[in-house]
C-alpha cells in the first residue's frame, strides 16, 4: 500500500503535465519553448553559482583544501532543507488538504504519514541536489572522482537532512499551531519566512575577507561550523576520507532519530488532521460597512488580499523587494560592505550607480506577480471569466499592482543608497526614472508570459509560484532583460557619459515595453477565451 | 430573449459536449435543464455565461451576441457554478462589494440588496469573516448572494440546490419565483427533478450532447411524472 499512496501521491505533485500546466503533447511547440527556458536556466545557474564554486574549489586545491568545499555544500543542503521543511512540513504532515480523502480509507495512519514524508524529502532531495551540483562537481574534480567517495556522498546526502527536517517539522507545526486561529496568521508567516530567508542570505554573504570570489570570505566561517556541528564532520569525513565509520555513524544516528520521528508523531498528525485548518466561524457582529470602488482599484485590492493571504505566493515573489529595502537600509550603515557584495555580485570596476541600478533591476525581476497570477486564478478563475470585466483590464491590473509592489521600495532604494553613497540628485532621478520603465517593460513581459502560458489546475500554489513555465520564464526573461541593459551599458561607456547611457537605456525598455504593453491590450481578450475555466 | 442557435462544442474535437442545441428562454421563464452526469449541461451553461468558447453556433441575449459583445451579455447575466470556488483570500464582504464594484452598483443599492439577501440566507453575522472559514453551503449561499445583488436579467445555475440546507433551498425557491414574476429569466441545470417539476414552466432534456426533448414542462409530462420521462429517455439507445 505505501508503494501505491507514494507513486500516486507522486504522481499528484511531480508529473510533467503539473508541473508545466500543460499535455507536452498535445502542445509541442510550447513545450519546445519550455525546454530551451530550463537549458537557458541551467546555463545561466551553472554558469554563475557553478563558475563560482568551480574557481573555489581550484583556489582550494592549491591550498590542499579541498575539504572545505563539502563544508559549503554540507550548509548549503541543510539551509535548503530548512526552508523547504519550515515553509512545507505543516502542508505536508500535520494539516494535509487530503485528509478528508486518506482517512476514511482502510489504509493504516502510519503509511499515509511515511508516504507524505516522503513525497517531502524527495521534493527536498531534489531541490537541494540541484542546487548543490556544482558543488560536489567542484569537489570531485578537483579531488577526483571516485566510487566510494561518490557513493558515500549519495547516501549521506539522503541521510544529512534527516535531523533538521525533524526540528523544522516541528517548528513549522508550532507556527502552524501559534498562527492558526489569528487573522494574521499569514502575515506572520510571511514576516517569519522573510526574516529566515535574510538571516540565510546574509550568513551566506558575511564577508569576512574580501577577494575576488566572494566564497573565499565564508571559508573560516564554515569550517568553524563544521567543528561545531558533528553530523557535518561525519558527512564530511565519509566523503572525504572515505571513512566507514563515519558514514555509519551519519546513517544509523539520522535513520534511527527519522524512524523514532515517524512512529513517535503518528498520533500527533492524527490529531492535527482531525482539528483542520479551518478555524472556527465566530459570528461578528461588527457592522457591513459598504464602499464602492473603480473596477480597477477593486482588482488591485484583490490582489494585494491574494498576495499576503498567500505565504508561498508573498515569500517567492516579494523577497526581491525585502531584499531590496534590507539592503538599502543596511547601506546607510555597512556602505563599504554593500560596494564589496556589489562589485563581486556584479563585477568589480563598474561605477557605484550602476552596481546600484544592477542591483535593484535583479530585484524587480525577482517580482514576477504577473506572469503567475492569471494562474493562481485557478479554480476561481470562473468568476472573472464571467464578469463584465474585460481580459486587458484584469491583465492591466495585475501589471499595475506588480508596479505598487516593487516601484515605490525601489524608488525609496534609491533615495536611500543615494543618501548612504551620496550620489548626485540628477544621478537619482535618473536612476528613478530607469527603474520605473524597467519595471514597467518587466510586468508587461511577465503578464505576456502568463497569457501564453496559464496554469489553472494545480493542487497547491507552490506549483504556480516555484515550479510553474511562468515562474521560471518570468525569472529568467527578466534576467535576459538585465543583460540587454547590461550589454548596452557595456558597449556604450566608453562612448559617451552615464547619464546619456542611462537616458538611452530608458528610451530602449520604453521601445520594448511599448509593443508589450500593446500586444497585452489587443490579444488578452482572445487568449482569455481560449483558456479553459 | 435568450437565444442558443444551433450551438456545438468538443473538447477533444471527438466526442461532442453539445451537439447542435438550440433553445428559446423567453423573458419570465423559469426553465429547468436535466441530463445525466457528463450529458452536457455545465459545457452549454459555461458557453452562455461567456465562460468556454464553443465551436459554432451561436448564443444571443438580447440581440447581443456572447461571441461578439460578451461584455454587453455579461451585465445582464449571472452565473452560479455547481461548486462555490471563490476567493478564499477575501472576507464574504469583500467579495460581495468586488462583484458590486465590477457591476458598477451604487452604495445604496448594495447596501439594501447584499442586507436583504445575507439576512435571508442568515449570513449577515459571518461577512466579515474569512471566505476560508466558510462551509460550503455558506459559499454557496454567498456565490447566491453575489448572483442577486446586480439584479441580472437573466440567472444561469449550475446545480443550485446542492450544499443548501433546507430552508436556504425553500427561499431560493421563493426568489426564483418572485425574479420570473418581474421579468427575469432563470435557466438551471438540476438533478432534482421534483423541483423542476414543480417550480419550472419549461424543461429541456440534453442526452449525450443533444437535447431530445424540451418545452412546456406540463406538455412534456402530460399524464406522467417527469421521473419517468427521464428514464425512459435516459434507456433509450
Amino acid at each position: 500500500m505505501y508503494r501505491k499512496l507514494t507513486k500516486l501521491l507522486l504522481k499528484e505533485n511531480f508529473s510533467i503535465k503539473r508541473l508545466l500546466g500543460f499535455d507536452f503533447k498535445k502542445s509541442k511547440t510550447k513545450g519546445i519553448l519550455i525546454g530551451l527556458a530550463l537549458v537557458y536556466a541551467l546555463f545561466v545557474f551553472f554558469g554563475t553559482f557553478g563558475y563560482m564554486f568551480f574557481d573555489l574549489g581550484k583556489f582550494l586545491n592549491q591550498a590542499g583544501q579541498e575539504k572545505i568545499m563539502l563544508s559549503f555544500l554540507t550548509f548549503y543542503a541543510i539551509a535548503l532543507s530548512i526552508m523547504i521543511v519550515l515553509l512545507r512540513a505543516s502542508g505536508y504532515l500535520f494539516y494535509y488538504k487530503d485528509y478528508d480523502i486518506l482517512s476514511p480509507l482502510p489504509i493504516h495512519p502510519r503509511t499515509v504519514l511515511l508516504s507524505k514524508a516522503t513525497v517531502l524529502l524527495i521534493m527536498l532531495y531534489v531541490s537541494s541536489f540541484i542546487f548543490t551540483l556544482p558543488i560536489a562537481f567542484s569537489y570531485f574534480y578537483w579531488t577526483g572522482f571516485n566510487v566510494l567517495g561518490i557513493l558515500f556522498y549519495l547516501i549521506g546526502f539522503i541521510f544529512l537532512p534527516l535531523v533538521p527536517v525533524i526540528v523544522m517539522s516541528f517548528l513549522s507545526l508550532l507556527i502552524a499551531m501559534a498562527t492558526r486561529k489569528s487573522r494574521y496568521s499569514k502575515l506572520i508567516s510571511i514576516i517569519i519566512l522573510f526574516a529566515a530567508t535574510i538571516a540565510i542570505l546574509a550568513f551566506s554573504f558575511s564577508v569576512n575577507d574580501v577577494d575576488t570570489n566572494p566564497l573565499t570570505g565564508q571559508i573560516d566561517l564554515f569550517s568553524g561550523i563544521s567543528n561545531a556541528y558533528p553530523p557535518f564532520l561525519w558527512f564530511i569525513n565519509a566523503i572525504h576520507e572515505q571513512s566507514v565509520v563515519d558514514i555509519l555513524l551519519l546513517v544509523s544516528t539520522h535513520g534511527i532519530a527519522f524512524g523514532l520521528f515517524i512512529v513517535l508523531i503518528q498520533d500527533l498528525v492524527q490529531k492535527t488532521n482531525q482539528k483542520g485548518v479551518r478555524s472556527n466561524i465566530r459570528k461578528n457582529n461588527k457592522a457591513v460597512k459598504y464602499q464602492s470602488k473603480p473596477v480597477m482599484q477593486s482588482l488591485v485590492t484583490k490582489e494585494f488580499k491574494k498576495f499576503f493571504n498567500s505565504v508561498i505566493y508573498a515569500v517567492n515573489s516579494g523577497i526581491g523587494v525585502v531584499m531590496l529595502l534590507v539592503m538599502s537600509i543596511a547601506s546607510l550603515f555597512y556602505r563599504a560592505q554593500i560596494e564589496d557584495i556589489l562589485s563581486q555580485m556584479v563585477g568589480s570596476g563598474l561605477s557605484i550607480e550602476i552596481l546600484i541600478l544592477a542591483l535593484i533591476s535583479f530585484c524587480i525581476s525577482m517580482t514576477i506577480t504577473p506572469a503567475i497570477s492569471l494562474s493562481l486564478e485557478g479554480k476561481n478563475f470562473w468568476i472573472i471569466k464571467s464578469l463584465p470585466i474585460k481580459a486587458e483590464t484584469i491583465m492591466f491590473s495585475k501589471i499595475l499592482f506588480n508596479l505598487i509592489l516593487c516601484v515605490p521600495i525601489a524608488i525609496i532604494s534609491i533615495f536611500m543608497f543615494g543618501i548612504s553613497i551620496g550620489f548626485s540628485a540628477v544621478n537619482q532621478l535618473l536612476l528613478i526614472g530607469f527603474v520605473i520603465v524597467f519595471a514597467i517593460l518587466i510586468s508587461t513581459f511577465d503578464a505576456i508570459v502568463n497569457l501564453y502560458v496559464p496554469k489553472f489546475d494545480y493542487v497547491n500554489e507552490t506549483e504556480v509560484v516555484k515550479q510553474s513555465a511562468g515562474a521560471l520564464l518570468g525569472i529568467f526573461g527578466g534576467f535576459t532583460f538585465i543583460a540587454i541593459n547590461g550589454l548596452l551599458y557595456y558597449l556604450l561607456m566608453e562612448v559617451t557619459t552615464f547619464s546619456i547611457i542611462i537616458l538611452l537605456m530608458i528610451a530602449i525598455n520604453i521601445i520594448l515595453a511599448l509593443p508589450m504593453a500593446y500586444f497585452v491590450k489587443t490579444k488578452s481578450e482572445y487568449l482569455f477565451n481560449n483558456m479553459k475555466a | 430573449m435568450l437565444e442558443i442557435k444551433d450551438v456545438s462544442k468538443s473538447y477533444d474535437g471527438i466526442k461532442q459536449a453539445c451537439d447542435h442545441v438550440s433553445l428559446t428562454i423567453e423573458k419570465g421563464d423559469l426553465f429547468g435543464f436535466i441530463g445525466h452526469n457528463g450529458a452536457g449541461k455545465t459545457t452549454l451553461l459555461k458557453s452562455i455565461a461567456g465562460i468556454i468558447n464553443f465551436d459554432s453556433g451561436e448564443i444571443l441575449l438580447d440581440g447581443f451576441s456572447i461571441k461578439k459583445d460578451p461584455i454587453e451579455v455579461k451585465k445582464l447575466i449571472a452565473y452560479i457554478p455547481d461548486n462555490p470556488d471563490i476567493y478564499e483570500s477575501l472576507t464574504g464582504i469583500q467579495y460581495l462589494e468586488f462583484i458590486a464594484d465590477v457591476f458598477k452598483i451604487d452604495t445604496d443599492q448594495r447596501t439594501r440588496e447584499v442586507d436583504k439577501y445575507a439576512t435571508m440566507f442568515e449570513i449577515l453575522d459571518v461577512l466579515n469573516n474569512p471566505i476560508s472559514s466558510y462551509s460550503h453551503g455558506m459559499k454557496q449561499k454567498l456565490v447566491i448572494i453575489s448572483a442577486l445583488i446586480h439584479k441580472p436579467q437573466l440567472l444561469l445555475l449550475d446545480e443550485p440546490f446542492v450544499g443548501l440546507d433546507p430552508k436556504a433551498s425553500f427561499l431560493l425557491k421563493e426568489v426564483f419565483q418572485d425574479m420570473c414574476s418581474q421579468g427575469v429569466s432563470i435557466f438551471f441545470s438540476t438533478h432534482v427533478l421534483e423541483v423542476v417539476e414543480k417550480l419550472c414552466n419549461k424543461v429541456a432534456i440534453i442526452k449525450q450532447g443533444k437535447v431530445v426533448a424540451h418545452g412546456m414542462t406540463q406538455d412534456i409530462i402530460a399524464n406522467e411524472s417527469l421521473e419517468n420521462i427521464f428514464m425512459e429517455i435516459a434507456s433509450e439507445s
